[in-house]
């Protein structure tokens, strides 16, 4: 009798974990594997003739200094890339997007209309959304120019992907495009969380509309705001297509950013050791940017 | 007068921000329209002068571009992905939500990290494992890597849809006779079934529009699906504007297409997944 109420309970038990064994696996073996084994590569000397000696000879941290080390300097060249490109991408769009919040966050039908268009250009594959910017930032005949020729802005057609700032230039404004439309619903919800009696209380004692915002408004969505940064910082730190197709690092390396450094090493050069290695400099400030996000949830959930 | 007059102004607002999201699509289409010469033309035409297809005839029939069998591949990846990632995030979202998981957290947080993970960093072990599986230009390693971002996705965006269930309906459900399985695809299913929808869409929106893997696992051309196609087609023929332009349309088509059908899935759905934890 006490085995069969055992074996039930354990029949019990084993079904339920025959929910998550299948993703739990494929978990493992495709996300929680690779990245221990990248910190393997990373730390061997692995080229092209890998594959036919299959033989892993220890480096220790060699591939890492040689990358910090080497005149070159691509590597704390693309950090400097990427911090300044994920920099301007995300203090660029939480201003844009908390903007177009207050303005479309109505519940009117133009308003409404007006946010859904907006997501499509948020889904709308990067690749594409990419290669209609390259087109429009193009120094002849790109459309970008003529409207900024044709209203004096510029005296002379802009050559955007010639020259490795305004090159960055364009990358952060195509990426700015992109992500207002996510980042503008994420504040259009939290927006909708400030109790509006707070408003009309602070209106009756004669406060300005700045003053509203300033002293209501953001206070109140203070949770929104660190998911959109933290959010922000995990996407655009870890920003590839967009990049890979307008510019593919150039010129030069003057927009090269972590990962397409990582895979120019590892995919154009055979170099998958240095490939690895700087992808894991990625990953570990990926995890550092994802402690906070991780800490902001638990916080949410507990409460 | 002045309420009709802000009501004015704020329509005005509302469509310069749509133009400036709208425009480039737009754009995109119609420079589709036109001849290689008078898409560089200065200065540009709002509209061709003279609307041809003949890029897109160009394209249809190019044994180069392949329009037809990258379609395809696309297509293909796309939906796999999508049975795919549903196929393990599904049950897996309802267990985390539903019974008590030892470890439930620590699966949590994996799927969190999986989520945030940057598609690069899992691209070097990830292309050794396949090649030493001799899975390099098959459709399997790209389908793969692609859930190694959606599953974690589609299990954090349907857990708390689960979470939400009353416990009285899976008690209810076993009264009447089911056990775990029939409950879960006889009752829990149907009433989730927003929550799929949302899933389903995404996934597949991500399976159609990703970049870096197809690009690194599949060598061979043939074998690309559109996107990672016209990339390279960018970096190498980016001389022939007017085809690259007709083929990026013909690409997102379909994300167009399922944006206007599931439009109330899309634009609910999109927060989703980061707003509740």
């Amino acid at each position: 009798m006490f085995g069969s109420v055992k074996r039930k309970f354990f029949v019990n038990r084993a079904s339920e974990y025959s929910f998550i064994i299948p993703a739990a696996l494929f978990m493992l073996g495709f996300i929680v594997y690779p990245i221990i084994y990248n910190f393997v590569l990373s730390v061997n000397d692995i080229g092209l003739d890998f594959f036919s000696k299959k033989q892993y000879n220890f480096v220790g941290l060699k591939n890492y200094t040689d990358l910090w080390f080497n005149s070159d300097k691509r590597l704390s060249t693309s950090i400097i890339n990427t911090a300044v490109f994920t920099f301007f991408s995300i203090i660029f769009t939480i201003l844009i997007s908390f903007s177009l919040a207050l303005y479309l966050g109505r519940n009117t039908r133009i308003s409404r209309f007006s946010r859904a268009m907006l997501v499509i250009a948020y889904i709308i594959p990067q690749t594409i959304t990419a290669l209609m910017f390259k087109y429009m930032f193009a120094q002849d005949g790109g459309i970008i120019n003529y409207i900024l020729l044709s209203f004096g802005v510029v005296d002379a057609p802009v050559g955007w992907l010639l020259k490795g700032g305004t090159a960055m230039t364009a990358i952060i404004a195509t990426n700015v495009w992109i992500s207002v439309p996510f980042n503008m619903l994420l504040f259009v919800a939290g927006l909708t969380t400030v109790d509006p009696e707070y408003i009309e209380a602070a209106m009756i004692d004669g406060a300005g509309w700045w003053r509203r915002l300033f002293s209501i408004t953001i206070p109140c969505i203070s949770e929104t705001i660190k998911i959109v940064l933290t959010l922000g910082l995990i996407h655009t730190f870890k920003v590839f297509d967009l990049v890979y197709v307008i510019t593919n690092g150039g010129p030069g390396n003057s927009t090269e950013m972590l990962s397409i450094l990582s895979y120019r090493l590892s995919f154009s050069q055979n170099q998958y050791d240095d490939g690895a290695a700087v992808s894991n400099v990625l990953f570990i400030i990926l995890m550092m940017v994802g402690f906070f996000y991780i800490k902001i949830l638990n916080t949410k959930g507990n409460r | 007068m002045r309420k009709k007059l802000f009501g004015f102004s704020y329509c005005l607002g509302a469509f310069i921000i749509l133009f400036i999201y709208i425009f480039p699509l737009y754009w995109l289409f119609a420079n589709s329209l036109k001849t290689n010469v008078e898409i560089f033309k200065n200065p540009p035409t709002l509209w061709p002068i003279q609307p041809i297809v003949e890029n897109y005839i160009a394209i249809f029939n190019s044994e180069f571009s392949n329009v037809y069998q990258s379609f395809g591949n696309s297509l293909y990846i796309a939906v796999y992905t999508t049975i795919f990632t549903i196929a393990l995030a599904l049950p897996a979202a309802y267990a985390l939500a539903t019974f008590k998981i030892k470890f439930g957290q620590l699966f949590i947080l994996i799927f969190i990290i999986g989520q945030m993970l940057s598609q690069t960093v899992k691209l070097v072990p990830l292309f050794m494992i396949f090649r030493s599986m001799n899975l390099i230009n098959t459709f399997a390693s790209v389908i793969i890597s692609i859930c190694t971002f959606t599953v974690p996705f589609a299990i954090l965006i349907m857990r708390p849809f689960f979470l939400a269930i009353p416990s009285e309906i899976n008690e209810s459900a076993k009264m009447d006779g089911c056990n775990i399985y029939t409950a879960f695809i006889r009752v829990i299913l149907p009433i989730s079934y927003p929550s799929v929808v949302v899933v389903a869409v995404f996934t597949f929106l991500l399976g159609w529009g990703d970049l870096v893997y197809p690009l690194t696992f599949l060598t061979d051309f043939r074998k690309r699906p559109m996107i990672a196609n016209i990339s390279s087609y960018v970096t190498e023929f980016s001389t022939s504007w007017n085809l690259l332009l007709a083929f990026a349309v013909v690409s997102i088509v379909p994300v167009v297409v399922i944006f206007f059908l599931m439009q109330k899935y899309i634009v609910g759905g999109l927060t989703l997944g980061s707003v509740k934890g």
